[in-house]
């Protein structure tokens, strides 16, 4: 089977980095993502992932362990220091995502590469229509008639019981309808890939249930593959099957989600999986 | 007003007229394209048409002929002192008749017949950016522009829509030239639009307090925004006509009689006129 | 007859690095080899390192040092666990090596013979075929029609072990490994199921089993190789009557 998006030594740091940190051999004994002598913040050092089709694929890891960057990284709104991103159906996945100009990065955004985010208001324009959220994806790329967008972006806020909100204001909608309207117009072109960071955090327990639930349906349903950042083991647990522990910007450990909770073996995924509630 | 002898004439100097032409020249060879340029001061405050009145002040010549009017009144006050300063600062002949002038500075019209070839009309522009309603910042806006990347203003179409069953934007109705850019056309009623496409003079667009030019060269694809199945359309005034001429197929503008009661009249004075005379011909005839 | 699971040399030990590193030895250099279609019952005190053998065979455990090799059925390859990536792992689990955990989560808000017919799809059969199998499944375990459109969060312990057999079940492993099966079943139920576990083997044509069981009377009907570990280190291995003389 060939990966639907293949990343390699995917590197991004904040600073100019030092002899002593660039040096990749050294990298495993640096505990912190700051370089002590340069002082360089390395957010995502090396990483290496293939994303296979209809798989979801966890990221784990606490706050400034480069799970953040690493969405940001893939759903190209930043630009990698080094390392490699190919897509599969994307110019026959010869070629990386970061050699594609602007505009073709608009497109591979919009259509190929979805994200669904912890915070709503980076993904929707709240002071738009829900429908009007998912109809922009269509706008986007050049579709011109109201009729047809209107029943794909009803069809989908529907299959994510939005019955009835497609004209509401989305600022008027609560947390847990906001990710559903991400997730509607994430939907819309039917990517390959949609990255979600951390998508029910935040949300009350019952909500969670619901849009986790609306998550698994759509990934059976429409077949996609997905990258899920979360530090919820239990979130994991209902979604991925296999993950991948981050610690200062490197991949600590990574196996398959079972292996993960059952039997964590570096101390960081031990202290991750034992401070959690269940 | 005393002429004023001391100035030069067309009061900009020269080196001021050719910053601006080169502008215009710039502006008509990326149609739609926002050029910025130096905004020289004119005894007029911005806002109030400076950047129409340094395109014209810049372009004209010896044997132009000068319109100017406003909201396709020849006699407002506005239209009224631009022409008087025009013509004090260049002694030129003016005249109403669009089809007479060769040079037609307007705000908010475009004259009832259109242009024809070698004409000029200046627009006064107040917002030189179609996407300013939901990006104010300008360096991304830029960008949206670079990259013909317009979805949220299509949205902005779609929302209004699904609010009013029809697009509901009077002035400043975007449209796309050549394919290419689209352009805030002022506050020209979406009436005026249809007479931008493929037109044979040339438009320009004069922004004095944003410092931009815009133009739509001769004979230029403008294609106002709309859906396959909402497309654009302009004013309708069903039933009505100028309670003066007669007239149902110009742009009408409504008013109160002193009774209070409504009727319409032409929006473009001038034609409005000819009309008239029109009728007063045939029916002497 | 070729070997369905060779184990040689297989030990795990746990590193507790949040208390202080203390290393736990939970299984020491266990070998041993069952042969296809063979049955097997794991038996031995709580805490004896049972689990973590049928953990280990399942992949969920990586093992500390010694080799597993799995070859589910006859005509399938042979592979090693330890060399396999996490995608190749979980492929084989889908596939062709079911296992059972004592405890599992229930997913919120899905209805139970949902969840049967998903594994099922999982596993590659087709949506209505998975549905069939799954209904036919919970209908055998006695599970009444009425709770098929319920969540399984409201189902009591015994109906939720039932539930999580069909769903090991339906996938219709050629290895499956299950960790006390029957545990919260009354004696009738427990027959029942030792039944259903009897004609999977003989449908699948010779699928391996490999259970751990506490319940005297199960394991004598259901084995034919018995396994007894004590404090981490395979005590006896054979048929029944051997290892019954030996301990």
């Amino acid at each position: 089977m060939k990966p639907l998006l293949s990343i390699r030594k995917l590197t991004k740091r904040f600073g100019p980095g030092c002899e002593q940190c660039v040096d990749e051999s050294r990298w495993g004994e640096i505990d912190a993502n700051a370089c002590p002598n340069c002082g360089t913040v390395w957010a995502l050092r090396g990483l290496d992932l293939d994303l296979f089709p209809g798989e979801i694929v966890g990221i784990v890891g606490e706050s400034g362990a480069g799970k953040t960057t690493l969405v940001d990284l893939l759903s190209l709104a930043a630009v990698p220091d080094y390392g490699a991103a190919h897509l599969a159906n994307w110019r026959g996945g010869l070629h990386s995502i970061y050699s594609a100009s602007d505009q073709e990065k608009r497109h591979l955004s919009n259509v190929h590469i979805s994200t669904v985010y912890q915070d709503a208001s980076r993904g929707l324009l709240m002071g738009i229509s829900s429908g009007g959220n998912v109809v922009e994806r269509l706008l986007a790329s050049g579709e011109r008639c109201i009729g047809d967008m209107r029943a794909r972006a009803q069809y989908l806020l529907d299959y994510m019981e939005l019955q009835g909100l497609m004209d509401v204001r989305t600022g008027r909608l609560s947390a847990g309808m906001k990710q559903r309207v991400q997730i509607a117009k994430a939907l819309v072109h039917r990517p390959s890939v949609i990255l979600f960071d951390e998508p029910t955090t935040g949300l009350d327990v019952s909500v969670q249930a619901r849009t986790l639930d609306l998550i698994r349906k759509a990934q059976r349903e429409h077949g996609f593959a997905a990258l899920l950042v979360t530090h919820d083991w239990n979130v994991l647990r209902l979604l991925a099957t296999r993950a991948l522990v981050l610690k200062a910007g490197r991949v600590i450990e990574r196996g398959t989600v079972e292996q993960l909770i059952e039997d964590p073996q570096a101390p960081y995924s031990q202290l991750l999986i034992h401070s959690s509630t269940t | 007003m005393t002429p004023a002898t001391s100035l030069p004439y067309a009061y900009l100097d020269e080196f001021m007229k050719a910053c601006v032409r080169k502008a215009v020249l710039k502006a008509v060879c990326i149609p739609g394209y926002q050029v910025p340029y130096v905004s020289e001061e004119v005894p007029i405050a911005r806002g109030f048409g400076s950047g129409g009145l340094q395109i014209t002040l810049s372009l004209i010549g010896a044997d132009d002929v000068v319109k100017v009017f406003d909201e396709g009144d020849d006699q407002t006050v506005n239209a009224v002192n631009l022409r008087r300063f025009i013509v004090d600062v260049t002694s030129n002949a003016t005249t109403n008749d669009p089809a007479e002038a060769t040079l037609i500075q307007s705000r908010h019209r475009i004259p009832e017949e259109g242009l024809r070839l070698g004409q000029i009309l200046v627009l006064q522009s107040a917002f030189p950016d179609a996407l300013r309603f939901f990006e104010t910042n300008e360096a991304v806006a830029r960008r949206m522009h670079a990259e013909a990347d317009y979805s949220k203003l299509w949205l902005r179409l779609y929302e209004s829509i699904v609010d009013n069953h029809e697009i509901m934007i009077g002035g400043r109705y975007p449209v796309l030239i050549n394919g290419r850019y689209v352009l805030d056309p002022t506050h020209v009623p979406r009436w005026d639009l249809p007479k931008l496409h493929d037109c044979s003079g040339i438009v320009l667009f004069g922004a004095g307090r944003e410092k931009r030019i815009y133009a739509i060269p001769p004979h230029s694809r403008v294609e106002p925004l709309g859906f396959t199945d909402h497309p654009f359309r302009v004013e309708r005034f069903e039933g009505a006509a100028c309670h003066l001429c007669g007239s149902s197929h110009s742009f009408l503008t409504q008013f109160w009689r002193d009774d209070g009661s409504p009727a319409w009249v032409c929006s473009d004075s001038n034609w409005c006129e000819k009309q008239r005379a029109a009728l007063v011909q045939e029916a002497n005839a | 007859m070729s070997n369905c699971i060779e184990v040689s040399g297989l030990s795990k030990t746990f590193t507790l690095h949040l208390v202080g590193g203390t290393r736990l030895n939970a299984l020491h250099e266990t070998s041993f080899a069952l042969e296809h279609g063979a049955s097997l019952v794991i038996m031995g005190k709580t805490g004896a390192g049972k689990s973590t053998l049928l953990k280990l065979l399942a992949g969920a455990y990586r093992a500390s040092s010694g080799a597993i090799v799995i070859q589910p059925s006859p005509e399938s390859s042979r592979v090693e666990l330890a060399s396999l990536s996490d995608v190749d792992l979980i492929a084989l689990r889908r596939r062709s090596v079911g296992y059972l955990p004592q405890h599992i989560h229930v997913v919120p808000r899905v209805p139970a013979i949902d969840v049967v017919t998903a594994t099922g799809i999982e596993a590659g059969l087709e949506e209505a075929e998975a549905r069939a199998r799954a209904e036919e499944l919970l209908d055998e375990l006695e599970i009444k029609r009425k709770l098929f459109p319920l969540f399984p969060s409201t189902f009591s312990p015994g109906e939720r072990q039932r539930l999580n057999l069909a769903c090991a079940l339906v996938r219709n492993p050629s290895l499956l490994l299950m960790d006390e099966p029957v545990s919260a079943l009354d004696p009738r139920m427990m027959q029942q199921v030792v039944g259903m576990l009897q004609r999977h083997r003989s449908r699948t044509g010779g699928g391996t089993l490999v259970t751990i069981l506490h319940q005297m009377a199960a394991a004598e009907q259901l084995a034919d190789r018995v396994m007894v570990i004590d404090d981490a280190r395979m005590k006896a291995f054979g048929t029944f009557s051997e290892v019954l003389q030996a301990t």
